[in-house]
């Protein structure tokens, strides 16, 4: 079987598992060994087997479980049920503002997260019950917090950065800085699609009637502002503020983070043992999700590039007769083709090495050329049928959601992203502007 | 990978039992555009291909692609991968004479390593650690480089005493004989090392020669730059083939593999040295930047220091390998010093290395 | 079959919620840490180490217990349109030309490995350079639950598939 033919076959084989409802993990390192087999060997087996213990002793992914600690405990001690009467009044007033509310508060929690499977995962928990109780559009709502938690892998600290800046042999420091302004772009951009959807249509979001909210006295917001909302926020500003002053590494800022949302919970009287056993368990099944799907990506990539498919998409493009902006326009629609199959990681991998030097033989400056992929690859956690964010809030959602909701709910966002692009690409300074004050 | 694509094959060589068409897949423990990844397994396995027309085609990928960075070895052994490139110190935690190979705190410089490893009984004694470690590869040198850049700081590193309280990035033996000299040796995973420097959370990393280490961007979160590389006076890398592998090979390849590898060993030592001169030129002509150097008393110190922990290694591990390899080493050492003190001509001082460098203290 | 099914659920649960609390001890340990850093100055050099032995024995027991409870997600668009008999045929076609094969190797690769690790003493390449055998052991030990609990996967769906109907099991504790 030539190359070709090889790789195509290995993602239609993985496609067709997948939809064939095969847990998403199981199919990755399913289809991976099916094909290691075959072509390299049963030895194989113990590249898998270096990848589960290089995956279990990575330090950053710890921040995993801490984080999701973290969310569990806002959401069993009520921490979570009153964050969210308190925005219920403040923001509920207007069309769609819970779900303003969870984009805000997935942004904060990007800029205090590297991860994007902590971010969808604790705001999921903590803003889909109050949604779901106000009748919130099922679509919509699921696309906000898929769309939001993505921007953790954009918004710094972010994995992504930092693995890809050596690959791409590009400041990593310049990256981090880059990266701020178009993932606040994107947010905004989230926001204001939800407003005006909203506003045409009040069914997705409703405004919360005004005899509910006459209720509460200007006392009675002050009030929870200071003691429900400022709290969380803190909590949250903790967790950014000790990586942002240097006070820790984002591993020990989730366990920072869980450490002082028990001690919130503690004033708020909702910590009790049978809370901290719930969030355990909690933990670890969430945790084990996770990294199972993970574990299959390594696996799956592991094989993809031993097989030599990496090296197929690189004949692909040379081939192209397009212009420069034609070829970039390729480049970029591979990496989001890519992204609805393989995680990110196997992307910088397989793509960055290949691109990156093409592109500066177009002549695109590699600071701008990096940071636009970044915000492209940003795509592949939400682009099905192969989509971590998407899978994270499956994994978390209540019974009445289903993947088809979540599946239609990203698709106006993916949208949103390419406007950004589209932008981004047109006046390229908005990107360019605050790394080249960094750089000088 | 970086590899171009193959030479058409020699006319004549087509069904030459000596050389047959094999294609082998090498990972190394490096990032694509680091010059430890570009310049050393690719440029051997361009060799490969040029010495064979083509026939023997070596495809090197970086870390990450089928395997983590340090676990090439493992994946080879296993034979999930044909071919790696890593660096020898990385085996400590199968052997604990791997270092001796590698780099050493205030030992072998590049020369001394070089007449070491190929001709002073080194790569024998490196072929027994694999035998001990029950490694089922074929390993050799690929790849030197002169001595690393001792800290980016963002506190004067000159004296013994600046050491007290750094928060200093200083992994294996070069971290447990700062110990005894105040510093708050601290690790972390590279990743976090640049945003790391940038906050504060550490004072001072080393990691590399000044080329990879300007490629890693730490001097734009530094405002100091010591020399010299006492923690590493050299490194020497390392390429290994799974033995199956090799064994199957005719003996025309097992010697073009051999002699690959010291033409790409040649061509990283000469290829650094003349790109550093040029990353050393900028640091020292913006003011952005202090170099400094570490004051020649305190070095002395720090070879005590150093050549006391690892006797008391050496002593605690009580592995006949070990000792014979430390003795050896210690000797050939000891006896280069001399000789080149003998044979080689006094240096003139061009720089005005006060100006250039900065005094110690 | 109700008998080994429910063996292995309440063994992969009981395990999954003893190492559960070692959550909390993460925690506290990072918490710990940090407070060693920044108030005394002085970290600690083993702390990198219990950091990933602590969240590797909490996530790789769980592995068992979280497909158990249906937490490892599929994609659930069209096996909603499919007969109980058909979907449980295609679950276990799939568990034994994928799972079986996958996890099975694995777990023979890791007890060769790990028995390598004991033999040689290995150590960790970071940190206090610990010991790393016991972090193999229990990563196997992990693996090994996870796939026992694929064999009680599979027992429930080949009930389905000979009689059309999911066993009856007796409930095995909060489930949350
Ligand atoms: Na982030
Ligand atoms: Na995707």
């Amino acid at each position: 079987m030539s190359v070709e033919l090889l790789t195509f076959v290995m993602l239609g084989v993985l496609i067709a598992v997948i939809l064939l409802d095969f847990p998403i993990g199981l199919s990755l390192a399913g289809v991976a060994t099916l094909f290691g087999f075959i072509f390299v060997g049963p030895q194989i087996s113990s590249s898998f087997m270096l990848r589960l213990h290089y995956q279990y002793a990575d330090y950053i992914l710890i921040a995993i479980p801490l984080f999701i600690f973290m969310g569990v405990i806002v959401e069993k001690s009520g921490l979570a049920a009153r964050l969210y009467d308190a925005m219920f009044v403040l923001f509920g007033g207007l069309r769609g503002g819970l779900a303003v509310a969870t984009v805000l508060a997935c942004t904060v929690f990007a800029a205090a997260t590297g991860v994007v499977g902590a971010t969808v995962v604790t705001m999921g928990m903590m803003s889909l019950p109050s949604m779901m109780k106000y009748e919130y559009d099922k679509v919509l709502v699921s696309g906000a917090i898929c769309a939001g938690g993505a921007l953790g892998i954009l918004i710094p600290p972010s994995i992504m950065i930092l693995v890809y800046a050596p690959v791409a042999n590009v400041s990593v420091g310049a990256l981090l800085i880059g990266a701020f302004i178009p993932g606040f772009i994107l947010s905004m951009l989230y926001i204001s699609y939800i407003l005006i959807r909203c506003y045409i249509n009040p069914k997705m979001g409703p405004a919360i009637e005004k005899e509910i909210l006459d209720k509460y006295s200007v006392a009675d917001k002050i009030k929870m502002l200071f003691t429900s909302v400022l709290p969380v926020c803190g909590l949250i500003l903790a967790v950014l503020g000790s990586i942002f002053f240097g006070l820790a590494a984002p591993t020990e800022a989730a366990a920072l983070g869980a450490f002082a949302a028990c001690l919130l919970a503690l004033a708020y009287k909702g910590l009790s043992w049978q809370s901290l056993k719930e969030a355990a368990i909690g933990t670890v099944t969430t945790t084990s999700m996770v990294f199972l799907v993970m574990t299959g990506a390594a696996f799956f990539t592991s094989v993809f590039m031993r097989l030599g498919c990496g090296a197929v998409v690189e004949t692909m493009i040379l081939g192209l007769p397009f212009g420069k902006w034609g070829i970039l326009l390729v480049m970029w629609f591979i990496i989001f083709v890519m992204g609805a199959f393989i995680d990110w990681i196997g992307i910088v991998m397989i793509v960055v090495p290949l691109f990156s030097p093409i592109a500066v033989k177009l002549g695109f400056d590699p600071i701008w050329f990096a940071i636009m992929n970044i915000v492209v690859m940003q795509t592949s956690f939400i682009t099905p049928p192969f989509a971590y964010s998407i899978f994270y809030l499956k994994g978390i959602a209540p019974p009445g959601m289903t993947l088809g909701h979540i599946y239609k709910g990203v698709v106006p966002f993916i949208i949103l992203i390419w406007i950004a692009i589209v932008l981004f690409s047109v006046f390229p300074g908005i990107v360019m502007w605050a790394p080249s004050q960094f750089v000088g | 990978g970086g590899s171009k694509p193959a030479a058409p094959a020699a006319e004549g060589t087509g069904s030459d039992p000596n050389f047959p068409e094999v294609k082998w897949t090498m990972q190394t423990t490096w990032s694509q555009g680091w010059l430890i990844h570009d310049g050393m397994p690719v440029v051997f396995a361009d060799r490969v291909r040029a010495m064979t027309g083509g026939k023997f085609d070596i495809e090197v990928l970086p870390a990450g692609a089928i395997v983590g960075g340090l676990e090439v070895l493992d994946a080879c052994n296993a034979g999930t991968i044909d071919a790696y490139h890593s660096w020898t110190g990385y085996w400590l935690n199968k052997h604990p004479a791997a270092p001796l190979f590698a780099s050493t705190p205030m030992g072998f410089e590049p020369d001394m390593s070089f007449a070491w490893l190929y001709a002073g009984g080194g790569k024998e004694f490196m072929a027994r650690m694999f035998e001990e470690m029950q490694m089922n590869v074929v390993a050799y040198p690929l790849g030197i480089t002169h001595p690393e850049i001792l800290v980016h700081s963002n506190k004067p590193v000159g004296v013994m005493e600046d050491f007290k309280g750094l928060k200093y990035r200083a992994p294996g033996w070069w971290g447990e004989i700062l110990r005894s000299t105040g510093v708050n040796v601290t690790l972390l995973p590279s990743p976090e090392l640049y945003p790391s420097m940038e906050k504060g959370v550490i004072d001072a990393v080393e990691f590399n020669i000044p080329m990879v280490n300007k490629q890693m961007g730490f001097d734009e979160v530094s405002k100091y730059i010591a020399g010299p590389g006492m923690h590493q006076p050299t490194c020497v890398f390392e390429v290994g083939f799974n033995k199956d592998k090799y064994d199957a090979l005719p003996q025309t390849y097992k010697d073009i593999l051999w002699s690959a590898s010291v033409e790409a060993t040649v061509d990283s030592w000469t290829t650094g040295i003349v790109g550093d001169l040029e990353v050393l030129k900028e640091w020292q002509s913006n003011d952005k930047w202090t170099l400094q150097k570490f004051n020649a008393e305190d070095q002395h110190a720090i070879r005590k220091l150093s050549w006391d922990y690892i006797d008391g290694q050496v002593k605690e591990k009580n592995n006949a390998l070990y000792t014979e390899a430390w003795t050896s080493y210690k000797t050939f050492f000891n006896e280069f010093c001399d000789f080149e003190w003998f044979m080689v001509p006094e240096r003139p001082i061009v720089a005005d290395k006060d100006r250039m460098f900065g005094a110690p203290k | 079959m109700k008998t080994i099914i429910n063996a292995i659920d309440i063994m992969n649960e009981k395990v999954a919620k003893f190492f559960s609390y070692l959550s909390m001890l993460l925690v506290l340990q990072l918490v710990y840490e940090v407070i060693c850093r920044y108030v005394f100055n002085k970290p600690n050099l083993w702390s990198f180490d219990a950091t990933y032995f602590i969240s590797s024995i909490v996530v790789v027991f769980g592995l068992a217990y979280t497909w158990k409870i249906g937490v490892h997600v599929g994609v659930d668009l069209f096996s909603g349109y499919m007969p109980r008999r058909v979907k449980a045929a295609v679950f276990l076609f799939f568990m034994v030309t994928l799972f079986f094969t996958t996890w099975g190797n694995i777990v023979l690769v890791m007890l060769k490995n790990t028995m390598y690790s004991w033999e040689i003493k290995e150590t960790a390449l970071m940190g206090s350079m610990p010991p790393v055998y016991p972090f193999k052991t229990w990563m196997m030990a992990g693996i090994l639950l996870f796939f026992v609990q694929g064999i009680s996967e599979s027992l429930k769906s080949l009930h389905i598939l000979i009689t059309g109907n999911p066993i009856q099991l007796q409930k095995t504790g909060d489930e949350n």
